[in-house]
């Protein structure tokens, strides 16, 4: 009698308990509907519990220790946050994203410029739709596309000050609109100078996993690329390099 | 480099060029920019069109080094002799951080003419200033020394901290009117209850 016959036997014997009319058959039954009940009421309360949406409590990190980056060439930045405003049904939140300071000239006396590639929300790359500002599909990195970010999230990107919109490169339409126009609190004093950056509206979506202004991620591209641009920009910018006058710099 | 291989005797003399962005005589009078030049020469010499005073004995220049590398370095330019009543002038007038350059020229002796082409010695900026009184007892009179302190670019470099921060004093510093840092004292550590119906 192998070890499944055991086990076969053991089994039926069980059955043949259960469907018996005995005090000990009785009491299990009743055992066992008491605890099905249980599972039950169990599971509705969960079912209760995940339908009411609490929300998220979000910690901001601005810090006035923070250095506004800055970045030559290509590079993927999460940014730092500058300002931060809440509706006040709570559902909707704008930030400032503070991404890197606007370089200066180069050598030959050019001026940089430094424009937005892509952005990325929770690890998603994301699309526009034709507004150019407000969220269509994301993406993510074996291009599978999702449509749950779309129209919850408004991204406005400005290369130079707040009345220097600009277009993500993968975009055809985009942001015309000058910040202190987009952020509720801003006004013309909020010039944003000599800074790339980006305002943000973000819609509250538990659903849709939107839920936090932290998680964003920008690859933004300057054209200063060439080793001696950025040295003579890094030596030459007073504020945030050197300071050494152009006089004082041999650039031949 | 110059070659003084054919010359029995030389003399060497230093030029400084001090230039004061807010320069002025009294506490109450406005700033206005100044080039301060002088040497150690005995007579007037003139270097890209601009004349150096000379002072003689009255200038003194410590020794600087002379290095391949770029490398941290300080020199001290003292003038003896100024009278009490020129004081104000660098008490009052902005004299810190101001540029500093200084020459070297080489002379024959024999003709007082200029060997070669003037090289520059040194480039930098004034780092702190000093005064020291000489009192003449017996004439009941009182001349100064002043003694200016100066920073190579390099060394100046390394002790420099640049770039902005995100708070409304560091943006204020580079532009008065932007308003843009104001609320990061504000936001740090602040918490939002993103969702949570109002």
């Amino acid at each position: 009698m192998s070890f499944i016959d055991t086990l076969g036997s053991i089994v039926k014997g069980a059955g043949r308990f259960f469907t018996s009319n005995s005090i000990g058959a009785s009491l299990a039954k009743s055992a066992l509907l008491g605890f099905a009940l249980s599972r039950v009421a169990k599971s509705i309360k969960k079912q209760q519990e995940e339908q009411k949406d609490t929300g998220a409590q979000i910690q901001v990190n601005p810090s006035t220790d923070n250095s506004v980056p800055v970045i030559y060439g290509d590079a993927y930045t999460n940014g730092t946050i500058t300002d931060a405003y809440m509706s006040g049904d709570n559902k909707t939140m704008w930030v400032c994203l503070t991404l890197s300071e606007m370089t200066g000239t180069k050598i030959d006396g050019t001026d940089s410029a430094i424009s937005f590639k892509e952005v990325y929300y929770n690890g998603l790359r994301l699309r526009f739709q034709e507004d150019g500002v407000t969220v269509g599909t994301a993406f993510d990195d074996e291009g599978n596309s999702t449509d749950k970010f779309s129209g919850l999230i408004k991204i406005y990107p400005y290369s130079g000050s707040s009345t220097d919109p600009v277009s993500f490169a993968t975009e055809i339409a985009g942001n015309t609109a000058n910040a202190y126009d987009v952020f509720p609190t801003w006004t013309s004093s909020n010039a944003m100078n000599d800074l790339v950056f980006a305002v943000v509206r973000i819609t509250y979506n538990k659903t849709n996993k939107v839920t936090s202004v932290n998680n964003f991620r920008f690859k933004i591209s300057n054209t200063m690329t060439q080793p001696g641009d950025v040295l003579f920009d890094y030596m030459n910018n007073s504020r945030y390099g050197a300071g050494i006058p152009e006089a004082e710099i041999y650039k031949s | 480099m110059i070659n003084l291989d054919s010359y029995t005797s030389v003399r060497t003399s230093l030029f400084v060029r001090l230039q004061i962005d807010e320069y002025r005589i009294t506490p109450s009078a406005g700033y206005s920019a100044t080039v301060l030049r002088f040497s150690d020469h005995f007579i007037t010499k003139t270097i890209d069109s601009e004349d150096y005073v000379p002072l003689g004995e009255l200038l003194n220049i410590t020794k600087s080094a002379s290095e391949l590398k770029s490398s941290a370095n300080t020199i001290s330019i003292t003038i003896s002799g100024i009278p009490t009543n020129n004081i104000a002038e660098i008490l009052h007038s902005k004299i810190k951080g101001c540029p500093v350059k200084i020459y070297r020229a080489y002379f024959d002796t024999s003709t007082n003419a200029q060997i070669g082409t003037t090289q520059v010695k040194f480039i930098g900026s004034i780092d702190n200033f000093s005064f020291e009184e000489e009192i003449d007892a017996i004439d009941k009179s009182a001349t100064n020394t002043i003694n200016f302190e100066c920073v190579n670019t390099s060394d100046l470099l390394s002790r420099k901290i640049s770039g902005r921060k995100t708070n409304p004093e560091s943006m204020k510093k580079y532009f008065a009117s932007d308003t843009s840092f104001d609320r990061v004292p504000n936001l740090e550590g602040a918490n939002y209850n993103f969702g949570v119906a109002g």
